[in-house]
């Protein structure tokens, strides 16, 4: 049985595409069978993120038109043949398709993957209604901050009046430094207002911006850093398995820092 | 499919079928049969001038999904709803949705009643057996001073920011309500769980309605006339009720809310 889980968050900017991509190339590299679907029609990002811009030739728009087929439209990834893209068309806008024709694609797509990961667009319109029309779960994406949060707890309530009942959270561009000195919401805090499962915590990391212009999702490092660390636990977490929580403040701060809280941690 | 006669020999809608146009989808047993009443399409203006906005079809279906995942265990499988269209216009895709929407709930929509002719064609087309009663008054809001008048509403779900739940009665809440949630309410809110959005008890002016919760922190409390910002409980844990003393009253005849621990209120009915 194919997962359809749509990526979504209320807000923009919290981290939606980086998350698709990372988490679709982590499955793919745990070795399920991946597509991502764009349907962030006219601001697509997606094929950005995977370095895949340039071998985009036809979009999600040509198969719903039948211009082409579905297969011509798929972008196989050459680094990691299990992940497939199905890029959203750049010039047209949120109106060019239906929520009918998005279901129908992700039925047609989970028939032959184990994953179909569908990148929501931000705001909660026709966009967004599309993005979810084929997805039986979802995965909300949120970072410490009031408004994400309470765009989410907005966007769950969507959800779940869309039949969409299997919700899990992922808190994104976390600071463990600033959660230690109450300067920003904790991951309790945050699932505390949401009351929904926890998947996954991902720390604010520089590294994203890096891997984000070069198109390299993170987790394909040989060593990722502690983003692609987080991301891949999240993903080993959707395939079922136990993984507790990265010790985020053991690896943020300098060496002595560090040092001395190991020192501390010892006396 | 041949068209039904639709006009001859109906039977009109008796006085209880009929009811008050609500903003919002509801549900209602009369007479042991489950109703379902879509609020009308135009707006409404009340007798205090206030204009009522009305709801998107969109925002319709998915109040009504709200509705029945907040109240789906009351009702057994299979049972037979009646669904009250006003006067509103329903096309047919419009009656399959609704259908869908009952069907995922195990409930099956047993009849149409309508007071819109073309409504009424409509549902026969999509299947459905029509009653079309005869239009009523025009449609107004009565607003009578402090007399809750409907029947309480039990929601067992969380309500979340967004939520906009209106009701001419009193509103039980089993689970919490979220910050950016709204309840309006004409009587009393009563909910089992955290209370953090915005609530309005005796919507009305009635100065009698209460607030409870089993924690209470609203980002605006009001009641009838007054409002209040409610300070973040002291203990973690303490269930209150926040209520008009009218002994608080100021030389204005403007009373404020007052807060209180459960346990400490003095009930004045008792």
């Amino acid at each position: 049985m194919s997962r359809c889980i749509v990526i979504t968050s209320g807000k923009g900017g919290v981290g939606k595409t980086t998350t698709t991509a990372n988490l679709g190339m982590a499955l793919a590299k745990l070795g399920r069978k991946v597509v991502l679907v764009d349907a962030d029609f006219g601001l697509r990002n997606l094929d950005l993120l995977l370095g895949l811009e340039n071998r985009v030739v036809y979009t999600a728009l040509e198969v719903i038109a039948r211009e082409c087929k579905l297969d011509q439209a798929l972008v196989k990834d050459k680094r990691q043949p299990n992940l497939s893209l199905l890029a959203a068309p750049q010039t047209r806008n949120k109106t060019a398709i239906t929520a009918a024709h998005m279901k129908a694609l992700v039925e047609v797509l989970s028939r032959h993957y184990d994953y179909v990961l569908v990148d929501s667009p931000a705001g909660i319109e026709t966009g967004f209604h599309n993005a979810i029309a084929g997805a039986r779960e979802a995965i909300v994406v949120t970072t410490p901050e009031i408004a994400a949060v309470r765009d989410a707890d907005r966007v769950i309530g969507l959800l779940e009046a869309n039949r969409i009942k299997d919700i899990k959270l992922i808190v994104n561009r976390l600071r463990p430094a600033m959660v230690k000195n109450n300067d920003m919401m904790s991951v309790d805090d945050i699932l505390e207002i949401l009351s929904i499962k926890l998947l996954g915590v991902i720390p604010e990391d520089e590294q994203v911006i890096v891997s984000t212009n070069r198109g390299e999702p993170l987790v394909l490092a040989d060593k990722p850093p502690l983003a692609g660390i987080a991301y891949q636990n999240t993903a080993q977490r959707l395939e079922g398995a136990e993984v507790p929580l990265l010790d985020l403040n053991a690896a943020s701060g300098s060496f002595f820092s560090r040092l001395q809280r190991w020192l501390i941690g010892k006396s | 499919m041949t068209m039904p006669e639709l006009e001859a020999d109906l039977p009109t809608a008796t006085e209880a079928e009929r009811d008050p146009p609500a903003l919002q989808v509801r549900f209602k047993t009369i007479n042991r049969q489950l109703h379902l009443f879509l609020p009308p399409e135009r707006e409404i203006v009340s007798d205090t001038g206030e204009k009522c906005p009305v709801l998107s079809w969109g925002d319709l279906l998915a109040q009504l999904e709200q509705k029945l995942a907040g109240t789906e265990r009351f009702w057994e499988a299979q049972t037979p709803v009646y669904l009250q269209t006003g006067d509103r216009l329903i096309d047919v895709p419009q009656f399959l949705e609704i259908n869908e929407a009952l069907q995922a709930y195990n409930l099956k929509l047993k009849q149409v009643i309508t007071y819109r002719r073309q409504t009424a064609i409509n549902a026969a087309t999509a299947g459905f057996s029509v009653e079309q009663a005869t239009v009523k008054e025009p449609l107004k809001i009565t607003t009578n001073v402090g007399v809750p008048s409907e029947d309480p509403l039990y929601i067992k779900m969380t309500v979340r920011a967004g939520t906009e739940i209106r009701h001419g009665g009193s509103v039980i809440i089993f689970g919490d309500v979220h910050a950016g949630a709204e309840i309006i309410a004409d009587g009393d809110i009563l909910v089992w769980g955290k209370l953090r959005g915005l609530v309005h008890a005796g919507a009305k002016g009635n100065p009698l309605a209460v607030v409870m919760a089993l924690s209470l922190y609203p980002t605006q409390l009001r009641i009838a006339e007054a409002i209040a910002v409610v300070d973040p409980p002291k203990t973690s844990f303490c269930p209150e009720i926040a209520y008009i003393d009218p002994n608080s009253a100021n030389l204005d005849g403007e009373s404020s809310i007052s807060i209180v621990k459960a346990v400490d209120y003095c009930k004045p009915f008792a």
